[in-house]
C-alpha cells in the first residue's frame, strides 16, 4: 500500500489507459476495496491547473534522428488520437514518413536543402495511455512497402501547463534490437498542409468564385448536423488537411469565338501555362483548380482531368495536379453570392461546395465511393443520385454530414505518401506492393536537380521499351556539374519497375561499366537558352540480367533514382506505360521466338553479328520486316541496324579475325520504313530514336559516298524536330553535323 | 414527342453496345469504355413518342442483354450500367439529370 503522503507518479493517475483524458484528481477506486485504503494526499493548494494542456495532441510533428550524431534521418509524424478540430473525426491511428536530409553549401548562394522521402508507415491499432502531463502511444509498425523486420514504435508526447503538446519522442525498435529515436517538434494541428491555386476563366469571372455554405441553408439535411459555415478550406480542415488558397488568381481569356467547351487536354495545357507551381520537382503538396465555362460533355460539373487517358483524363504524367469546375453546368444555374434567398439557391451553393471538395478529393487519389465497393458511403466522393437510387429519394443529403468516410480519412491523413501526394502515384493506381527499399523514394524541398522519366504511354506488344531520362538544373544563377552517365550500367541511376502483377523489381543491366564521371555542365535555368539547362538520354529497358522486363501485356510503373556524384539522391516521377496485347494469334506465337535470350541480347547490344546470337538477329530482322509499317518494326530496325555499320571481329586460332564487313546498304534497306514512320508520326517520344536512326543512316550513306543524301536526311531531321518543338541546342548540333559532312 | 437522355455509365470495358427503342436500333458503338473519373462512357439523346417506351440494351461480345420500360414524357434520363455481379445490365431512370464530377 502506498504511503498516502507519497507523491503519485503520472501514470498512476491514469487507471484507464485508453480512456478519456483524466481530470487532475486521482480517480475513486471501484468497487471500494476492503479494508478502506488510506485517503490519498490531496494537494494543497489545489493543482488542478497543472499540465492543463493548450490544444490537442493530434496533429503533425517533425524532427531529426537523434540516435547518431551525424545522422541524416528525419521523421514526419502524424498523431491522430484525440479530437484535433471541431467536426473532425478521430481515426485512432499514428503514421509517419521517413526522409533523408541533404544539404549543399556553395559560396555565394544560400544553403540548398532538400529531403528525400524514403518510406511511409502506419500503426493501425495504437495503444494510448494518457497521463496528466504526457501521453504514451505504442504499437506495431506496418510499412506500406518493402520488407522489414517486425518493428514497434513508442511515442511519448509531454506537455506543460498551458502549453501545446510536444515535442514528441518516437523510438522505433526492430526485432533483433536495432533502435532509432527521433525528436519531433509540433508543427500543425493538421496532418497534411496543402497549397491550392485557383484560376478563373474570364467568361465566368463573377462571384461567387469559391463556395461558402452554411450547413443549415438547405432544409434537406440530417437532424443532428452541426451548424457551421463550410468552405473548401474548412471542409478539408475538418478532414485533417490545412489548405491555403493563394489570394492571386489569373483570369484566363476564353473568349475565342470558336472556343465553346473544354477537353481534358486543353485543361491540362491551361494548367501547364497558368499554374505557377507546375515547374520544379514533383510530387508536392500543391494543387491547381480552374473555374471554367463548359466541359466537352455538358453533363459534367467538374473533373480532375489530370489522370490517364483511359480514365478520361489528359494522359500526361505526373498526375493529380489539377482539376476544374464548370460554372455553366445546370447544377449552378441558381448560384448566388452570399446568403441564398430560396432553397434552389441553397441547393446550388451546396452543390458548388460539393463539386469543389469532390474534385480536389480525386487529386488526393480518391476514387468514387462505389469504385471502392462502398456505394452507400456518406462521403464527398459519392454521387447523390447514385446513393438515392439505392436508398431512396433525397436520402443522401438527408444523411450526409459533409465529410469523407473513415477509409478516405485514413488514406488522406495516414496513407502511403506516394499514393496521396499530388504528382505521386498515378490516379487509381495502388502502389502499395512489395518493393525494394528506395524504390518509392521522393523529393521534398528544393532539390537542385529535376530527374524526369518520359516515353510514349503505350507500347505495342513486342515493341522495345525505351525511356528518356532527363536531368535539369533547377538552381537560379548557378551552373551545375553533373555526371551525365544516365544508363543504369554505370550505377548512378537505378530503375525500378512495377509489373502488372504489382511486383516491383529493380532493372539490372547485363553489363556493369566502370569509368570516370562524364561531367556535364547544366546552365542555370534562369539564364540559359531553353535546353542548355538539361540533358537527356534514351535508355532501353526491354532486356536485362533477368530477362525481358515487359513481356506481359498490362500497365507498368517505372521510376528511377539518380545518385549522380557525391552525396546526392534525386528520385524521378512515377511513369506509367501500358504494353498492348498481341494483335493476332500469329503475333502471340511469335512471342515464343521473340522472348528468348538470343533476341534479348541482340536488343541489348543493338544488334550483333556473333554466330552465337545469329538466330536472335534473324528473328529481329524478320520482325522489322513483318511489322515495318508500325512502331514495333521501326524500333526493332533502328535498334539492330547500327551494328551492321561496323565490321565484326572474332577470336580465331588465337588472333582476332574479321568475320563480317560493314553492310551500309543493308542498314539503309532495313531502316527505310522506320525513318519514314519516325518522320510521319508526330510523337515527341520518337524524337530521340528518330535522331539516333538518322545518325546511323548518315554513317551508312557517308560510307557509300552519298553525302548529299546524308545531308538531306539531316536537314529533314532538323526541320521535323524543329516543328515538334525541339530545343535550339539540339537543332544547332544537328546543323553542325550537317555542315561537317 | 419526348426526349430520352441515355447515359452509358459504369462497367463498360471496350464493349460493343447496341440500344433499341421500341425494337428500333438507335445506337450502336464498339469499344465503349467507362471513363472512371466520371463514371460515364457515352451520353446521347433520342426523340421518342410520349408514353411507354421499350428500351433494350445488348452487349453481344459478353452475351448480355437487358431491357426495361420507360414512361417517356418531356425529358427522361436513363442511366445504364453493367454490374460486375451477375454480370447484368442495370438501369436508373430519373426525371432529373444525373450530373458527373
Amino acid at each position: 500500500m502506498k504511503d498516502p503522503n507519497e507523491i503519485y507518479s503520472e501514470t498512476e493517475l491514469t487507471p484507464i489507459p485508453d480512456g478519456p483524458i483524466p481530470g487532475p484528481f486521482p480517480p475513486f477506486p471501484e468497487p471500494i476495496p476492503l479494508p478502506i485504503p488510506p485517503i490519498p494526499r490531496i494537494p494543497w493548494p489545489p493543482d488542478w491547473w497543472r499540465c492543463f494542456r493548450r490544444g490537442p495532441v493530434s496533429g503533425r510533428y517533425e524532427g531529426p534522428l537523434t540516435t547518431l550524431a551525424k545522422a541524416t534521418g528525419f521523421l514526419d509524424l502524424r498523431i491522430d488520437v484525440d479530437p484535433g478540430y471541431a467536426n473532425s473525426p478521430v481515426m485512432n491511428r499514428i503514421s509517419g514518413d521517413f526522409y533523408q536530409l541533404f544539404r549543399i553549401s556553395l559560396p555565394g548562394i544560400p544553403l540548398i536543402e532538400w529531403k528525400t522521402y524514403t518510406e511511409s508507415w502506419i500503426v493501425d491499432a495504437p495503444k494510448v495511455v494518457w497521463s496528466r502531463c504526457q501521453v504514451e502511444i505504442t504499437g506495431i509498425v506496418r510499412f506500406w512497402k518493402g520488407t522489414h523486420p517486425e518493428t514497434s514504435v513508442r511515442v511519448v508526447i509531454p506537455w506543460s501547463t498551458f502549453t501545446p503538446a510536444g515535442p514528441a519522442e518516437a523510438i522505433f525498435t526492430e526485432t533483433g534490437g536495432g533502435t532509432r529515436t527521433f525528436s519531433c517538434i509540433r508543427k500543425s494541428d493538421s496532418f497534411r498542409d496543402l497549397q491550392m491555386e485557383i484560376d478563373v476563366c474570364a467568361s465566368v469571372n463573377a462571384e461567387p468564385i469559391l463556395p461558402a455554405y452554411d450547413t443549415t441553408w438547405h432544409s434537406t439535411r440530417p437532424s443532428g448536423l452541426p451548424q457551421r459555415g463550410l468552405t473548401i478550406n474548412e471542409s478539408y480542415r475538418e478532414a485533417g488537411v490545412s489548405v491555403t488558397i493563394s489570394p492571386d488568381r489569373t483570369i484566363i481569356d476564353d473568349s475565342a469565338a470558336e472556343f465553346t467547351t473544354w477537353s481534358p487536354a486543353e485543361l491540362h495545357d491551361a494548367m501547364e501555362t497558368h499554374f505557377s507551381q507546375i515547374g520544379g520537382g514533383w510530387p508536392k503538396w500543391n494543387m491547381w483548380g480552374l473555374l471554367a465555362g463548359t466541359y466537352e460533355i455538358p453533363s459534367v460539373g467538374g473533373i480532375m482531368f489530370d489522370a490517364a487517358a483511359a480514365y478520361g483524363g489528359a494522359g500526361e504524367a505526373p498526375e493529380r495536379q489539377g482539376f476544374a469546375l464548370f460554372r455553366n453546368h445546370s447544377w449552378f444555374n441558381n448560384l448566388v453570392a452570399g446568403t441564398p434567398a430560396n432553397q434552389d439557391q441553397a441547393w446550388a451553393m451546396r452543390h458548388f461546395l460539393y463539386t469543389w471538395v469532390h474534385e480536389a478529393g480525386h487529386a488526393f487519389n480518391f476514387l468514387h465511393s462505389w469504385n471502392k465497393n462502398r456505394p452507400d458511403a456518406l462521403s464527398w466522393m459519392n454521387y447523390d443520385w447514385r446513393y438515392d437510387n439505392r436508398n431512396g429519394a433525397d436520402s443522401f443529403w438527408s444523411s450526409f454530414f459533409f465529410r469523407f468516410d473513415d477509409e478516405e480519412l485514413i488514406h488522406m491523413r495516414h496513407g502511403d505518401r506516394a499514393s496521396v501526394i499530388m504528382g505521386g502515384d498515378p490516379w487509381a493506381s495502388g502502389g502499395h506492393m512489395e518493393a525494394p527499399s528506395a524504390a518509392m523514394s521522393m523529393t521534398e524541398g528544393n532539390a537542385p536537380i529535376e530527374f524526369l522519366i518520359r516515353s510514349q504511354e503505350y507500347f505495342d506488344f513486342l515493341e522495345p521499351v525505351d525511356i528518356e531520362l532527363r536531368i535539369r538544373n533547377l538552381i537560379d544563377g548557378l551552373p551545375l556539374t553533373v555526371d551525365a552517365r544516365l544508363s543504369p550500367e554505370f550505377g548512378g541511376v537505378v530503375v525500378y519497375i512495377q509489373r502488372p502483377d504489382g511486383k516491383v523489381i529493380q532493372y539490372s543491366p547485363i553489363f556493369c561499366k566502370l569509368g570516370i564521371a562524364d561531367s556535364k555542365i547544366l546552365k542555370p535555368k534562369d539564364v540559359s537558352v531553353q535546353g542548355e539547362d538539361r540533358y537527356s538520354e534514351q535508355v532501353s529497358l526491354s532486356y536485362g540480367k533477368f530477362g525481358f522486363y515487359f513481356d506481359r501485356p498490362g500497365v507498368y510503373l517505372i521510376r528511377a533514382i539518380y545518385q549522380g556524384t557525391g552525396d546526392l539522391m534525386v528520385p524521378s516521377n512515377v511513369h506509367r506505360i501500358r504494353i498492348g496485347h498481341p494483335y493476332s494469334k500469329e503475333e502471340d506465337r511469335l512471342a515464343q521466338d521473340f522472348f528468348t535470350s538470343a533476341v534479348g541480347m541482340n536488343l541489348y547490344l543493338q544488334g550483333s553479328r556473333s554466330p552465337h546470337l545469329q538466330k536472335g538477329m534473324e528473328v529481329l530482322e524478320s520482325v522489322a520486316d513483318r511489322y515495318k509499317g508500325s512502331s514495333v518494326g521501326a524500333k526493332v530496325a533502328a535498334r539492330i541496324s547500327s551494328s551492321l555499320n561496323r565490321p565484326f571481329f572474332r577470336l580465331k586460332d588465337g588472333t582476332m579475325k574479321k568475320v563480317a564487313s560493314p553492310d551500309p546498304k543493308k542498314v539503309l534497306a532495313l531502316t527505310d520504313s522506320a525513318v519514314k514512320l519516325f518522320e510521319k508520326e508526330k510523337k515527341r517520344s520518337f524524337n530521340i530514336p528518330y535522331r539516333k536512326l538518322v545518325e546511323t543512316r548518315v554513317a551508312s550513306r557517308t560510307a557509300l559516298g552519298q553525302k548529299a543524301e546524308a545531308k538531306k536526311e539531316l536537314a529533314t531531321l532538323r526541320r521535323i524536330l524543329g516543328q515538334r518543338g525541339a530545343n535550339q541546342p539540339v537543332l544547332d548540333s544537328i546543323k553542325s553535323y550537317e555542315d561537317s559532312l | 414527342m419526348a426526349t430520352l437522355n441515355i447515359a452509358l455509365q459504369e462497367g463498360f470495358d471496350g464493349d460493343l453496345v447496341l440500344i433499341k427503342v421500341n425494337d428500333l436500333e438507335v445506337f450502336r458503338k464498339d469499344d465503349v469504355k467507362t471513363k472512371r473519373l466520371l463514371d460515364l462512357a457515352e451520353e446521347f439523346e433520342r426523340q421518342v413518342p410520349d408514353g411507354p417506351v421499350k428500351l433494350e440494351v445488348l452487349l453481344p461480345k459478353r452475351n448480355l442483354h437487358g431491357k426495361t420500360e420507360v414512361q417517356a414524357l418531356q425529358k427522361i434520363y436513363v442511366g445504364i450500367s453493367v454490374s460486375v455481379s451477375g454480370p447484368s445490365i442495370d438501369f436508373i431512370i430519373s426525371q432529373k439529370p444525373f450530373g458527373y464530377a
